[in-house]
């Protein structure tokens, strides 16, 4: 009768704790993640540094600033984000960052405004002639991805007039896919309902590979803005931009992972919990009734 | 002779091994859980996502979804084997039964609140986070309007009267805005009321039709290789564009419901190159409806008629085309059809095709290879029932029925050379009503044609042709056996049989009209039309309304004009279309062989009859739409 309590009541503690579980492992498994609790750690010892994103090289580093967050009901949400000002921008010259095969990239924004032209979410490395290896990014509001094998012309360009158009002051999961001479992928998520709002591929003159050469520019992997090499940075994301957690794996993960990233709990849950309970309930009942 | 039950025992170990294994995975979004087995549809073992039986199956398995609504889009990467194929087939075939959905969650969930805007309009909004292409409330299609001003004067981008209901988004205040029909007969106007479906974005390219990501399909098959996959018995709704997205190749998608998609099924992409199209796919015992598309045009129409609309001055005829484009855009367009991006060998059969805009058009078939359209009904459609333009190749349009379609045939490239052709049309049935006819020629000053065919000066002078600079334009010659039309019969009172667009100097070569039965109000509107190259023989036509003067035109050479009154035909017309083709007046008439169609229908040389029913044999109304 104590183990069948306990099954009980261990289960749906399980179920509600599954998705979470699920993300975490996920997290666990990147090159690099950062939650941005307050600090610019990231997972493997990967740290970015705040740094000037005008200056000729990226320097100094300055003080990030963090903001407190609240109300995010994916799971794996935290509590505080960095905050971008329209001059800074967020780096590393980390050689894991510098993926040439299949990779991930994903982060957790909310824009302080929509300006024309162009910002830069996640980008890695600048080629020649303003290109760069691999970039997500956004123009008038819509998100564009782009891939460069060797840094003289863009590969691949995803692009859509249709898409999704982005938001000031909403928080947004953005994942940019790349599959070696298959596809390159975003998908945009939103982490208060779980929702998908947008997906766009393309199957285009993907190569089989990008540049992994930090002699190319300085090879920076960058949050928040492209390098620009000696004149600085391109591109920033605007002043009152909040990232609340960035990654980006090695691989391409499926559908279902970029899904469990933005995943709300289901109610269901909820509702095993109280089944659960009131199961417990009964058991006790009976218990007391012999 | 007894055999030992040892003996049996080993036969049957031995052969099992070797003998295919065909497992069934169960799926049930409301009971099932991605950790269990998937081995029975009970609660303690279905799988919860149509995705992860995917996974676990292999050629020959097949996999079965309980009833409920699956949140889209289901992106599937799975192969069968030639003669074992994945089956994913819903456990119950009936519509809305099995619903695989792209629409807003939220919305369809009557979990975001409507606020009414102006009472007078029946104006309502609601947030929504993303754009939309396809909007149904409770089933019924809501037409997108260009800005708010217009959904509030029901005016498409060109000046012309649209649908009396339509929705309008604001992109930047995130905002959908609806009008529904004040009148009742689709329901309250409240959308409150409703379950609303909100489909995605559509996809990419001038039409919207070229696939972008995985929000263009419900379901999509992927991988571009042979695919070997049956899907059968869903409800596909409100996709970015396709209900089914086929990747690859050799597909069948059948006994399933096309609500709110842009297209039923769509291929990868269209080129003249086979190698990268998606190649042997079937579609067939299928439902796809844009409705209400059908009764806005007459909507429209009769307020024309009745002098309650006013349409642009100077403008294009078919002021009733809000849903070409002219309501909002060219890449929400309804000019879309059963399939899309279709490549080599496909078939589209025994399906009902019904209350849309077309049938299959050109965005659908440009450049097809050998595609079949046999033997479904396609009902009241806005414009043409097939289109074979701009390039499709080998392609036979037979044993349909085809009813109330303003136009139903189409030969119309705008593509330049390849022309379309072979094109092989017959033993067809087409039945229009005269009132249709009446109607569309008292408020617009124009008439239908039951065949359209031309090559407009566009293809010479468009900035997509320039590869047609050299090009005579005196003569358009189709390809191949040329446009084959045979032993069709067509009730089109009080319309044409031809609707020419290209001037009258320029001439069509290599298409034949043969055994076919006409009964319409007259040859073309143009009065000089001759038919200009197109050969006609042993043909029957009876005029209704009479008055015409060019029948003889048509019949052709040992060819037939009945003088019995338009009256007697047009009654006769109502009637039931077996009993009319039973006893006909034509099915004495001798035909005569088509050879030119040898490659379609074997027997075609050999040809003696007039009219549908080959040869003596009865037309029968085919068996259409998901089979429960």
């Amino acid at each position: 009768m104590k183990r069948a309590i306990s099954s009980f009541i261990v289960l749906p503690l399980l179920l509600i704790g599954f998705g979470s579980l699920q993300g975490a492992t996920l997290l666990d498994d990147a090159v690099a993640y950062w939650g941005f609790e307050g600090n610019l750690d990231g997972t493997h010892s990967i740290n970015l540094a705040d740094v000037s994103g005008t200056t000729t090289g990226m320097s100094p580093t300055i003080v990030p600033a963090f903001n407190p967050v609240s109300g995010i009901k994916a799971v794996n949400a935290g509590t505080q984000a960095v905050a971008f000002d329209g001059t800074n921008v967020l780096k590393s010259n980390s050689p894991s960052l510098r993926i040439g095969g299949a990779q991930t990239l994903w982060l957790r924004v909310n824009l302080g405004s929509i300006p024309a032209g162009t910002v830069a979410f996640m980008t890695r490395s600048r080629p020649v002639n303003s290109q760069r290896g691999i970039s997500l990014q956004m123009t008038n509001g819509r998100l564009q991805g782009y891939l460069s094998a060797d840094g003289t012309t863009y590969d691949t360009q995803l692009t859509s007039a249709t898409s999704y158009a982005l938001q000031a002051s909403s928080w947004y999961d953005i994942s940019m896919r790349f599959d070696p001479s298959n596809v390159l992928r975003i998908d945009l998520y939103d982490p208060m309902t779980g929702t998908l709002l947008d997906s766009m591929e393309t199957t285009t003159n993907v190569p089989a590979s990008i540049s992994t050469s930090n002699s190319i520019g300085s090879g920076y992997f960058q949050v928040g803005s492209i390098n620009n090499g000696g004149a600085g940075s391109s591109y920033l994301v605007p002043n009152g931009t909040l990232i609340e957690s960035a990654a980006v794996w090695n691989s391409y993960l499926s559908d279902d992972q970029i899904r469990t990233l933005s995943a709300v709990p289901e109610p269901r849950s909820i509702s095993m919990l109280m089944m659960g309970g009131a199961s417990l309930a009964m058991i006790l009942r009976l218990s007391r009734a012999r | 002779m007894r055999i030992p039950p040892v003996t049996l025992l080993l036969v049957w170990f031995c052969c099992v091994p070797f003998a295919a294994r065909a497992d069934v995975y169960y799926v049930d979004g409301k009971k099932g859980s991605d950790s269990y087995d998937g081995r029975s549809p009970d609660a303690e073992h279905a799988l919860a996502t149509i995705q992860e039986a995917a996974r676990r199956a292999g050629p020959g398995d097949v996999i079965t979804v309980a009833e409920g609504v699956y949140e889209g889009p289901v992106e599937l990467h799975i192969a069968g084997e030639p003669g074992r194929p994945i089956t994913i087939q819903a456990a119950s075939r009936k519509k809305n039964a099995v619903v695989i959905t792209n629409a807003e969650p939220a919305l369809r969930k009557g979990a975001v609140p409507w606020t009414l805007v102006d009472e007078s309009l029946g104006l309502y909004r609601a947030p929504m986070a993303r754009p939309t292409c396809r909007i149904l409330y409770s089933g019924v299609d809501l037409q997108p309007y260009a800005s708010l001003e217009a959904l509030k004067a029901f005016v498409g981008l060109d000046g012309n009267p649209g649908p009396r209901h339509g929705y309008y988004y604001n992109e930047k205040e995130q905002m959908l805005y609806v009008r529904l029909h004040a009148s009742g007969k689709y329901g309250s106007p409240n959308p409150a009321d409703h379950l609303i479906s909100a489909g995605p974005r559509t996809g990419g390219g001038s039409a919207g039709n070229n696939y972008d990501g995985p929000l263009f399909f419900n379901l999509g098959l992927r991988g571009n290789r042979p695919l070997h996959v049956v899907v059968d018995g869903f409800t596909f709704e409100t996709p970015g564009y396709a209900g089914v997205y086929v990747d690859g190749s050799d597909v069948v998608v059948r006994n399933s419901w096309f609500l709110g998609c842009r297209a039923g099924v769509s291929g990868r992409r269209e080129s003249a190159d086979p190698s990268v199209t998606s190649n042997r796919v079937t579609v067939e015992f299928s439902d796809y409806s844009q409705y209400p598309a059908y009764d806005d045009m007459i909507e429209l129409l009769e307020l024309r008629k009745a002098g309650r609309v006013s349409v642009a001055e100077k403008k294009f005829p078919l002021f009733w085309w809000s849903r070409k484009g002219n309501g909002a855009g060219n890449n929400k367009t309804y000019e879309t059809g059963i399939c899309n991006l279709v490549g080599s060998d496909w078939i589209v059969r025994n399906n009902d095709i019904h209350d849309a805009f077309e049938g299959l058009s050109t965005w659908a078939i440009r450049w097809s290879k050998g595609l079949v359209v046999a033997h479904n009904r396609l009902e009241r459609l806005v414009d043409n029932a097939v289109e074979s333009e701009d390039h499709a190749f080998g392609m036979k349009i037979y044993g349909n029925y085809i009813f109330n379609v303003v136009e139903p045939f189409s030969w119309q490239p705008l593509g330049g050379e390849p022309w379309p052709g072979s094109v092989y049309i017959y033993d067809n049935v087409v039945q229009s009503d005269l009132a249709l006819n009446q109607l569309i020629t008292a408020v617009s000053d124009w008439t239908p044609g039951w065949f359209k065919a031309g090559a407009s000066s566009q293809n010479w002078e468009a900035p997509w042709n320039s590869h047609m600079k050299d090009v005579s334009r005196d003569v358009v010659r189709a390809p191949g056996d040329g446009v084959v039309v045979f032993n069709n019969t067509v009730f089109f009172p009080g319309g044409e049989f031809l609707t020419r667009v290209q001037p009258p100097e320029r001439k069509f070569e290599n298409f034949r009209f043969v055994n076919n039965v006409s009964v319409a109000a007259g040859f073309s509107r143009q009065e000089e039309d001759l038919g200009g190259g197109i050969a006609f023989s042993h043909n029957a036509w009876a005029y209704a309304p009479e008055g015409g003067v060019r029948g003889q035109v048509f019949a052709g050479a040992d060819g037939t004009v009945f003088s019995e009154s338009s009256a007697a035909w047009i009654a006769a017309m109502s009637d039931n279309v077996e009993a009319i083709l039973e006893g006909a007046p034509w099915k004495d008439l001798p035909g005569t062989g088509v050879p030119s169609a040898a490659a379609a229908f074997p027997g075609a040389a050999e040809i003696g009859t007039v009219g549908a029913g080959l040869n003596g044999r009865p037309w029968k109304m085919p068996e259409t739409g998901p089979r429960e």
